[in-house]
């Protein structure tokens, strides 16, 4: 079975995004806050990937009116937590690489969005850090339907309290 | 694991992982991650000439970092803080701007 790609348009435009803002000339303060920008934007758009393939999966793309719920319900610690279980690495062995991918460039958001101001980034790091996100979004798209929906099971599934 | 020690296995791995891309030196710092988790952050330097590494690239090397850590009893995650010599410093004036 063909790997469905990624619906909708915003995960493709948030890497676009970032490389354009890594690309940036101007002054070097506003190139600074450019390549924040492009590391957060990199970062969301890993970010976005599982919630759009997670609720294709357990909902539908199409069924726009009821899928924000499921999609919404994503948050980041535990959908980084998820993707890094011996459950999730089970379900295919791309997802390891996701889950690190994932776990570094949220790392690099958190320094991107909250530090003080100051020259964290350079050019060609801020590019790196965008063909990682850029990675992990082709591991994402690539897995089968099936193992997508084994994957988007996990953050929602819960063991009934004793 | 000390930082020694972590930097050892960092450096063996990470440069075999990244045998191609310019792979310079690791420099390990063990420090809390954002969360206040322990945690280890590992500037990976690359040579001078070296240009943006592919997230394939990067990736694989940061599972094989992971599993060879693990093996040694660290549970501490790696994050890997790409440094580019080449790079102007950030807030310097850049006469290469984007063409």
């Amino acid at each position: 079975m063909k790997p469905r790609r990624i619906p909708g348009p915003l995960v493709a435009d948030l890497i676009a995004t970032a490389e354009l803002l890594a690309a940036s000339p101007g002054q070097p303060t506003f190139r600074q806050a450019c390549m924040r920008r492009a590391v957060s934007g990199a970062y969301d758009a890993v970010f976005h990937a599982p919630c759009a393939t997670f609720s294709d999966a357990l909902v539908g793309w199409s069924k726009a009116s009821i899928l924000a719920p499921i999609y919404r319900s994503l948050d980041h610690g535990p959908v980084l937590k998820k993707l890094r279980s011996r459950e999730a690495r089970q379900i295919d062995e791309r997802i390891e690489r996701v889950a690190f991918l994932f776990g570094s460039l949220q790392e690099q958001r958190h320094a991107a969005d909250y530090a003080p101001p100051s020259p964290l980034f350079s050019r060609t790091q801020t590019l790196t850090l965008v063909a990682d996100a850029q990675e992990a979004v082709s591991l994402s798209s690539g897995l089968e339907a099936p193992k997508r929906l084994q994957l988007a099971i996990l953050p929602i599934a819960r063991q009934r309290a004793a | 694991m000390t930082e020694f020690e972590v930097q050892t296995i960092a450096q063996r791995v990470l440069g075999a992982s990244l045998h191609g891309t310019s792979f310079d030196a690791a420099h390990v710092e063990a420090r809390p991650n954002s969360a206040g988790e322990d945690a280890l952050f590992i500037t990976v330097r690359f040579k001078p000439g070296a240009g943006v590494t592919g997230g394939g690239v990067t990736g694989e090397a940061m599972v094989a970092l992971g599993h060879a850590l693990e093996a040694a009893g660290e549970h501490r995650f790696p994050y890997l803080i790409y440094a580019f010599p080449d790079d102007p410093p950030p807030y310097s004036d850049d006469v290469q701007a984007a063409e």
